[in-house]
């Protein structure tokens, strides 16, 4: 189909214009050029990486955590009312600490939940009004980072 | 002689063109650069932060020695703070000073990176950003980074240079309206009495659950109690019954409890101590007037930026 030029151009024109126009119409998302202030968070920030080294210990210790993740929890149906849930702040405290002070901190976690909720602050995960606790919350008294600075030491009277 | 008189005619007719064509581009220039500048501060004034900053930065690239440049360069590290990126606030900061190591906006820009740094948690650096604000020549912000300084001072229970500060002749005239309250804040916290981590551990350790009670977290308190007394007893009945594979587990169960109490006690007089301090932070905050500031006054916006500590 030997069509003459001029026809080929406006035929070209005609699409350019229509793209144009298309992607005009494609509107910014407003929440991310107006900044973070303005979008709604949920979801708790990682602050810092987990050691990642695990040895057969922490497997061994684990492995009940993991029983309980996979065929326990479906099958009791409540959800824990904090973030992270206590299984998974079990694996993250036995992945940071080692085997022994991460069962340590999972058995702290346990007992001290009762109370935590008037002091700790609600986030929101999915639909659900949780209590963030995370590991920094109770480890930050004398496991410190870079990103994680100590608080002054109180002068105790 | 007729192309000599018609060339020498047109030459007549473009010259003044020509003369005018550097205004019009001066006039051009500047009209731009005020466009740009203007649309970069409505956008800041309007909350868009992200396009503010796209448009300052055009503004830099198009004008790098426009004569708002350092005012936007600025303005881009307050659109940060304004979004609380804390962390981008602190590079732009950073690039503003390297770009514009003279400015005059220095000492301002100084004190507000400073207070990004205070959020991201590097308290230390902050305070000599601080103290660089208040040994400057000149800043509208001395006073606010003097009151900083003396809360930060506080809360550390760093009571000796507090007064110090707070006696400082040069400094007195900046925080001579909230001297009162300073004086107010430090006694208060003078009189803040911290729970003993040592003495809830050992508490915990002497009888499960007595740390806690310490720690005035009562309902912590009874669970550790029940629940390592039920282990102790039910490892006991085990062993008892000559049941010693559960009873294994369960002495294993009880020394998690009992060490995770002496734990918990010991993290929780330290979160007690810690709230205590934060607590106190916050009242001085709002006591010496410190929770809002302006901020981004280039283009005439003023926005007043409020901290959410």
């Amino acid at each position: 189909m030997n069509l003459p030029y001029i026809v080929r151009f406006l035929a070209a024109v005609f699409i350019l214009a229509a793209v144009f126009f298309h992607t005009q119409a494609a509107y910014a998302d407003e929440t991310l050029l107006r900044g973070p202030k303005k979008a709604v968070r949920t979801g708790a920030p990682a602050n810092e990486p987990a050691r990642g080294e695990t040895g057969i210990l922490e497997e061994i210790i684990s492995a009940p955590v993991y029983f309980y993740q996979h065929f326990l929890a479906h099958q009791w149906g409540r959800t824990c009312a904090y973030h992270p849930s206590c299984s998974n702040y079990s694996l993250l405290a036995i992945r940071k600490h080692g085997a022994l002070v991460g069962a340590m901190l999972t058995f702290d976690r346990l007992q001290h939940e009762a109370d935590e909720a008037r002091t700790s602050p609600p986030i929101l995960i999915g639909r659900q009004i949780k209590v963030y606790d995370p590991l920094e919350n109770n480890d930050y008294w004398w496991y410190t980072t870079p990103y994680s600075k100590p608080v002054s030491p109180a002068k105790v009277k | 002689m007729k192309k000599i008189l018609s060339t020498a005619m047109l030459i007549a007719l473009l010259m003044p063109g020509g003369l005018c064509a550097g205004d019009i581009a001066s006039q051009y220039y500047d009209l731009r650069e005020k466009e740009i500048r203007k649309f970069s501060a409505d956008l800041f004034a309007a909350g868009e932060y992200y396009r503010a900053i796209t448009e300052a930065r055009r503004y830099l690239s198009l004008f790098p020695t426009g004569q708002r440049s350092e005012a936007m360069a600025k303005s881009i590290g307050d659109a940060y703070l304004m979004s609380h990126e804390w962390a981008e606030a602190v590079a732009a900061y950073d690039e503003f000073f390297t770009r514009f190591p003279a400015s005059t906006l220095a000492g301002t820009a100084t004190f507000y990176k400073a207070i990004a740094l205070l959020k991201q948690g590097a308290t230390a650096e902050a305070e000599r950003l601080f103290q660089l604000t208040l040994s400057g020549a000149e800043s509208e912000k001395k006073g606010e980074a003097a009151r900083w300084e003396i809360l930060l001072l506080i809360r550390a229970n760093r009571f000796d240079e507090a007064e110090k500060m707070l006696k400082d002749r040069l400094l007195r005239p900046d925080i001579e309206k909230e001297a009162g309250r300073i004086e107010e804040l430090l006694k208060a916290k003078k009189g803040v009495v911290y729970k003993s981590p040592e003495t809830a551990g050992a508490l915990s350790a002497l009888l499960p659950g007595a740390g806690q009670f310490y720690n005035e977290r009562y309902r912590d308190g009874v669970y550790s109690f029940l629940l390592n007394t039920l282990f102790i007893l039910a490892a006991y009945k085990a062993y008892e019954s000559d049941n010693y594979g559960l009873g294994a587990i369960l002495t294993l169960f009880e020394i998690g409890w009992y060490t995770g109490g002496i734990y918990g006690a010991v993290g929780g007089a330290h979160k007690v101590n810690r709230n205590l301090d934060e607590d106190h932070f916050r009242t001085g905050i709002r006591r010496l007037n410190l929770r809002e500031s302006e901020i981004g006054r280039f283009g005439g916006v003023s926005v007043v930026f409020t901290y959410p500590f």
